[in-house]
């Protein structure tokens, strides 16, 4: 394989659906586990074995989100200007939200005050609902096409406001998120506690996977039947200096299906979202919740994959000026940039990997209410 | 007490970057009310279509995206101002600028009015190809949507492609590569001329009707 500049183009999609769905299911547990933390820890203790199950590690968890960041700066510039300019409140909303974090994690246990405690555990489930959420409805809008286009001096201006996000099919996008990390943080929760704290995230799996189940279906025969995709019908070289002006794109209900009807195989990632859903349920049951998160995560990726293939090769699909819409083949850097990255992330990323297993390793074993006891002081 | 610093300097800050957002979409207003538009069809004139071409030029050199310059001359024009009265020839250029606002992609594109009997058309990352699709449906729709009385052609439009058309002149000035492409852009319209009947032309490749 050579490494020319269309094959890059490819491999960049690749690397940033990668690392999107790397946060998804490495943040996404600990997103839905502060989501569920009132409700699945009834005292303190429980909710600070809730907290001590995440502590650890949330904060390298996040980083996926900022190396995805940074990726789309460095790899698709016109999308990171667009998208960052665009949903600047929602992603100010997100901001805002996680600030919680830090602070909940590091200060919440510091005083003994309930009211205080109490505070910061509502604080924290902000902090994990709201992420969740806004990340689906954003995802949700994608799909639905995004209010942008370029002027005469191909400057990218959004033309939609924040309350535009908020539409019925980018909110039950929202939901479909919100539901499918809760799932993913009653697993990982469930694989790390014992007792009461993992049978009540059985019942939290077994909700939120149903929940998923109805939502991500609905949410697929609306996008087949009823948002509208969108279609290249004429395209410069693939592999020429990015031009996004170049192509000529029309919108058509159900367009989204047409790598799915070209491909009939793509149809697999669907159905292994589905299937993955149902097997996280019955491992649940089952008290097997080291394979019952990959079964979760294969749902994580199986769900970013079916919007990514059905998008392909778009990513920022314009709504009000369709010839607009930014695809991977005219919004990459230029060659040597994706090239240099390209290799960057071949030399780092396994080292990442090994390190983080490395970290998940050491940090084995259950956390127990027992545990918090006896390490009331250094736990958070 | 010190917080009150801390304080002030965030109200300071702010302020600062308010007065400043202020100031530039002051400025950028106050640019949009300098442009000289065309009385009639409150398009820019030429100076602006001048300036904007050498700008889209300039840019190239970084960012390597081709655009397509379009000269579109009101043949009726020419051939009807001499007859027809004043009122008539005005509500005329305006359909024809209608015609062309509404089919080449705006906001993209900028059009202006470069001289009495011709429109000029900035397309930016459009190739040739995707211009004389836009040629081909002005064109077509000039006929249809114009209702102006003469079997004659109504338009004529020449497309160019740069910076394909002058890859040989590439290293010239800014100024000696924009005498060029609409040296060439205007040759290619008249060529579309010579053949009549609404017919466009691109410099890049033969007459087309």
């Amino acid at each position: 394989m050579t490494l020319d500049y269309e094959t890059l183009k490819v491999i960049w999609w690749l690397f940033i659906g990668i690392l999107f769905i790397g946060f998804a299911i490495m943040d996404g547990f600990d997103l839905g586990i502060g989501t569920l933390l009132p409700f699945i820890g009834k005292t303190d203790e429980e909710r600070r074995v809730l907290l001590n199950v995440v502590g650890p590690t949330w904060e390298g968890n996040q980083v996926w989100f900022v190396t995805a960041g940074g990726a789309l700066f460095a790899a698709w510039p016109q999308v990171y200007a667009t998208a960052f300019s665009g949903f600047y409140f929602a992603l100010l909303l997100i901001l805002f939200a996680l600030f919680f974090r830090p602070v909940g994690f590091d200060y919440r246990s510091k005083l003994p005050d309930p009211r205080w405690r109490n505070a910061w555990d509502w604080g924290l489930f902000i902090g994990g609902m709201v992420p969740a959420l806004v990340f689906g409805i954003a995802f949700g809008n994608l799909l639905q096409g995004v209010p942008f286009h370029f002027d005469t001096d191909l400057r990218s201006y959004y033309t939609g406001s924040f309350w535009g996000l908020l539409n019925p099919f980018g909110i039950l996008a929202g939901l479909v998120s919100l539901s499918m990390l809760i799932m993913q943080g009653g697993i990982y929760l469930q694989l790390k506690t014992e007792g009461v704290i993992a049978e009540r995230c059985k019942k939290a799996i077994f909700w939120s996977g149903l929940i998923f189940l109805v939502l991500f279906l609905l949410a697929g025969l609306w996008v087949a039947y009823g948002v509208d995709g969108y279609r290249i019908v004429s395209m410069g070289k693939l592999d020429a200096a990015p031009n996004p002006l170049g192509k000529i794109v029309q919108t058509e209900t159900g367009a989204w299906m047409d790598n799915y009807n070209y491909f009939g195989w793509l149809f697999m990632v669907p159905i292994m979202a589905i299937v993955m859903t149902l097997f996280t349920i019955l491992l649940s049951r089952l008290d097997k919740p080291g394979l019952g998160f990959i079964t979760s995560s294969l749902t994580v990726t199986g769900v970013i994959l079916t919007a990514g293939l059905s998008m392909y090769p778009f990513i920022l699909p314009s709504s009000s000026a369709p010839n607009s819409s930014l695809t991977i083949w005219d919004s990459s850097s230029s060659y040597m940039t994706l090239k240099a990255l390209f290799w960057s992330t071949v030399v780092f990323l396994p080292i990442v990997i090994m390190y983080t297993s490395w970290v998940y390793r050491v940090l084995r074993g259950k956390v127990t209410v027992k545990k918090i006891r006896e390490n009331t002081h250094t736990a958070y | 007490m010190w917080y009150f610093t801390w304080i002030l300097g965030v109200l300071l800050a702010s302020s600062f970057g308010i007065i400043n957002v202020l100031w530039l979409e002051a400025q950028e207003a106050m640019d949009q009310e300098s442009i000289i538009l065309d009385p009639l069809t409150r398009l820019p004139t030429r100076v602006r279509f001048l300036e904007k071409l050498e700008s889209h030029i300039d840019e190239y050199k970084a960012s390597q995206i081709p655009f397509s310059v379009m000269f579109i001359s009101m043949d009726a024009f020419r051939s009807l101002s001499q007859q027809e009265d004043n009122e008539f020839v005005n509500n005329m250029v305006m359909a024809i600028a209608e015609v062309i606002k509404q089919n080449i992609r705006l906001p993209h594109d900028f059009i202006a009015r470069y001289d009495a009997a011709t429109f000029t058309v900035i397309l930016p990352g459009a190739t040739a190809s995707i211009a004389k699709t836009i040629a081909e449906r002005i064109c077509k729709n000039a006929v249809e949507q114009t209702n102006v009385p003469t079997s004659d052609s109504i338009i004529s439009i020449g497309v160019a492609e740069y910076p394909t058309l002058i890859a040989e002149n590439i290293d010239d000035s800014i100024q000696e590569q924009v005498t060029t492409l609409l040296k060439e852009t205007d040759k290619a319209c008249k060529d579309a001329q010579k053949q009549g009947k609404n017919s466009f032309c691109c410099a890049n490749d033969e007459v087309v009707s």
